[in-house]
C-alpha cells in the first residue's frame, strides 16, 4: 500500500525542500522504495539538494504532457538506490498543472513506489493546492516562530478543505516537523516552545530538528545531512524517517550543549 | 452591468438651532468626516458653507432605509450605506443599519427579529442584484451577504472545531465556539459571541454580550468598538453595554449553575 505524502509549510524558507530530501533519503535508507517529486514548478531546488543537478534531462511536466516516459524522467539517487527523484520543470510555471494529469502521474508513481513524497511550493496558491489535492498524508514543516506557525495554520486549513480526502469527508493525516530549533533560545523563552506550537496547530508531532549549520553546507554540496552520522540534524531526520516507516522511536527534544571542561578553559584563555 | 456595494457609517442629525448645530459639527469634525451625515431640518448658508469647506459628505432631508430606528435627540447611529450609489446617483442603493443602544441594552430576540425583517426586505427587493454584487470585507457586510443560507430564526450556532488562520465563521445569530480561534481567523456574529478556547483571531459582535477568556493576540470588536486586550483580566470576561458604557465583568462560578 503506497502513500502520497505532501511536504508543506505555508511560509517559504522554513526548510521544506531540505526536509523532503532528508526524509526521502531516510526512508530509502530503511529499505523502502521512495520517490521525491519537486512540485515547485519554475523554481526547482530539490535536484541541487540531492546532488542530482546535472542528471536532469526530462521533467515532470513533460511526463504529464506525454512528451517523455516516466522511467525516462525518473532519476536514481547516487546516495541510495531505493530513492528516485522526479524533477520539476524550470522553464514553465505553476499554471501548467492540471488536476487530471497530476492524478494520473501520481497513480503511476503509486504503482512503483511505497512512498511518494511531494515537495510543495511555498505559499497557498494553485501550485500548493495541486500538490495537496491527491495527498494521503502531509508533513507540515514549521520553524518555532509566530509567522511560520500562522502561515502553516492557514495551509492546514486549505489542506483540510481543498484536498480530495477533505472534500470527501475524510481527513489528510498530518505530521508536524519543527525545524531549526535552537534549544538555547527555547530555554531562554525566545522561541516558541514545542507544546505551544502543538496546541496552536493541533497536529501530531513527527520530530524536532535542531538548528545545525551543517545543513546549509550539506545542501550546497548536494549531500543531505541525513547521511552524516555525526550530525544532530541528520540523526533527527533518521528518526523521523523511521517513524514514517512505522517504527516506534521516542521523541528527542534538542538539549542545550553543555560545554566541556576543556572548552570552558579554552574560553577563559581566549 | 457593473454593480458594487459599500458600507458607510451614517450619522443622523437634526437642525434645531443652527448655532448649536454648527458648534456640534465643529467640535466633532474629525469624527464626522468618516460618516455620511443625514441632516434633517432647515439648512442655513453658514451650515452649507461649513459642510462644503470641510468637504463633509451629507444628504439633506432624505429618508434612508434602516433596520433599526431609535433616534430623537442628537445621538450616534452606526449604519451601512452604499456610498457609491449616493455619489453617482446610481439606482442600486442598498443598505442597512444597526444602532448602538443608549438607554438600555437591547434584548437579543428583539434585535434579531429586526435583523431578520431587514434581511427579508432586502431579499425581496432584488435577488439577482444580490448575486452580482461584489462583497466587501467588513464584517457587517459579510453577515448580510451570507444571509441566504440562514434559517428564519437563527438558533445558537455551536462551532466545535478549532478555527485556523484564514477560516471565518459568520452568522446572523449568536455563536458558541468551544475550541481555539487561531491567529488570522475571523468570527463575526450579529448576536452574542461566547468563545471558550484561546482567542488569537478576530471577533466582532453586535449582540447582547461577548464572553471571552483573556486575549493575548487578536482583536475584539463589540458594536464597532475595539475592546482593549488589557481590559480582559478575568479568566472569563463578560462584555456588555450598560448605559452606553462598555462593561467588563468576570463570569462567576455561580452563573454557570
Amino acid at each position: 500500500m503506497s502513500k502520497v505524502i505532501a511536504v508543506i509549510s505555508g511560509k517559504g524558507g522554513v526548510g521544506k525542500t531540505t526536509t523532503t530530501a532528508n526524509v526521502g533519503l531516510g526512508i530509502a535508507r530503511n529499505g523502502r522504495q521512495c520517490v521525491v517529486v519537486d512540485f515547485d514548478i519554475g523554481q526547482r531546488n530539490l535536484d541541487m539538494i540531492l546532488g542530482l543537478e546535472n542528471r536532469v534531462v526530462y521533467d515532470m511536466v513533460q511526463v504529464m504532457d506525454e512528451e517523455a516516459r516516466l522511467d525516462q524522467a525518473l532519476i536514481r539517487s547516487k546516495a541510495n538506490s531505493n530513492l528516485y527523484f522526479l524533477p520539476a520543470s524550470q522553464t514553465k510555471d505553476k499554471s501548467v498543472l492540471e488536476s487530471e494529469k497530476i492524478e494520473k502521474l501520481l497513480k503511476d508513481l503509486r504503482k512503483r513506489f511505497e512512498y511518494v513524497i511531494l515537495d510543495a511550493p511555498a505559499g497557498i496558491e494553485s501550485g500548493f493546492e495541486h500538490t495537496i489535492e491527491f495527498a494521503d498524508e502531509a508533513i507540515i514543516v514549521v520553524n518555532p516562530e509566530v509567522s511560520s506557525i500562522r502561515d502553516s495554520d492557514r495551509a492546514i486549513g486549505i489542506l483540510d478543505s481543498k484536498s480530495r480526502k477533505g472534500k470527501e469527508g475524510g481527513e489528510v493525516k498530518k505530521h508536524l516537523i519543527i525545524n531549526r530549533v535552537d534549544p538555547g533560545m527555547v530555554e531562554r523563552g525566545e522561541m516558541l516552545a514545542t507544546d505551544d506550537i502543538l496546541e496552536i496547530l493541533s497536529v501530531d508531532l513527527l520530530g524536532i530538528v535542531p538548528e545545525d549549520k551543517g545543513v546549509i553546507d550539506a545542501s550546497n554540496q548536494g549531500h543531505p545531512v541525513v547521511l552524516d552520522d555525526e550530525s544532530e540534524a541528520g540523526a533527527a531526520y533518521r528518526r523521523i524517517a523511521k517513524r514514517l516507516c512505522g517504527e516506534r522511536i521516542p521523541l528527542v527534544e534538542p538539549q542545550v550543549k553543555k560545554e566541556s571542561l576543556v572548552g570552558k578553559l579554552k574560553g577563559l584563555f581566549r | 452591468m457593473k454593480c458594487s456595494q459599500y458600507n458607510v457609517k451614517v450619522f443622523e442629525i437634526g437642525i434645531e438651532d443652527p448655532e448649536t448645530f454648527l458648534k456640534f459639527l465643529e467640535a466633532n469634525r474629525a469624527l464626522l468626516g468618516q460618516h455620511l451625515l443625514s441632516i434633517h431640518g432647515e439648512m442655513t448658508e453658514e451650515i452649507y458653507d461649513f459642510l462644503e469647506s470641510n468637504s463633509l459628505h451629507y444628504v439633506l432631508n432624505m429618508t434612508l432605509p434602516q433596520a433599526k430606528r431609535g433616534v430623537q435627540r442628537f445621538r450616534m447611529l452606526r449604519s451601512e450605506e452604499e456610498e457609491k450609489a449616493l455619489e453617482e446617483r446610481s439606482t442600486s442603493a442598498e443598505h442597512s443599519s444597526d444602532t448602538v443602544a443608549k438607554e438600555e441594552t437591547p434584548s437579543l430576540p428583539k434585535e434579531l427579529a429586526e435583523v431578520r425583517d431587514w434581511l427579508r426586505k432586502k431579499r425581496g427587493k432584488s435577488p439577482e442584484k444580490e448575486a452580482q454584487k461584489k462583497e466587501t470585507e467588513t464584517s457587517e457586510e459579510a453577515l448580510s451577504a451570507s444571509d441566504e443560507e440562514f434559517p428564519k430564526a437563527p438558533p445558537l450556532k455551536i462551532v466545535k472545531q478549532a478555527l485556523r488562520s484564514g477560516q471565518s465563521v459568520r452568522y446572523d445569530g449568536s455563536l458558541l465556539l468551544t475550541e481555539r480561534i487561531n491567529s488570522g481567523a475571523q468570527v463575526a456574529a450579529l448576536g452574542s459571541v461566547i468563545a471558550l478556547g484561546p482567542v488569537e483571531g478576530n471577533i466582532s459582535s453586535t449582540g447582547e454580550c461577548v464572553i471571552v477568556p483573556p486575549i493575548r493576540r487578536g482583536t475584539l470588536l463589540f458594536h464597532g468598538r475595539t475592546i482593549e486586550n488589557d481590559a480582559l483580566i478575568h479568566p472569563l470576561n463578560k462584555i456588555t453595554f450598560v448605559d452606553d458604557q462598555v462593561v467588563i465583568q468576570p463570569i462567576n462560578k455561580k452563573e454557570f449553575h
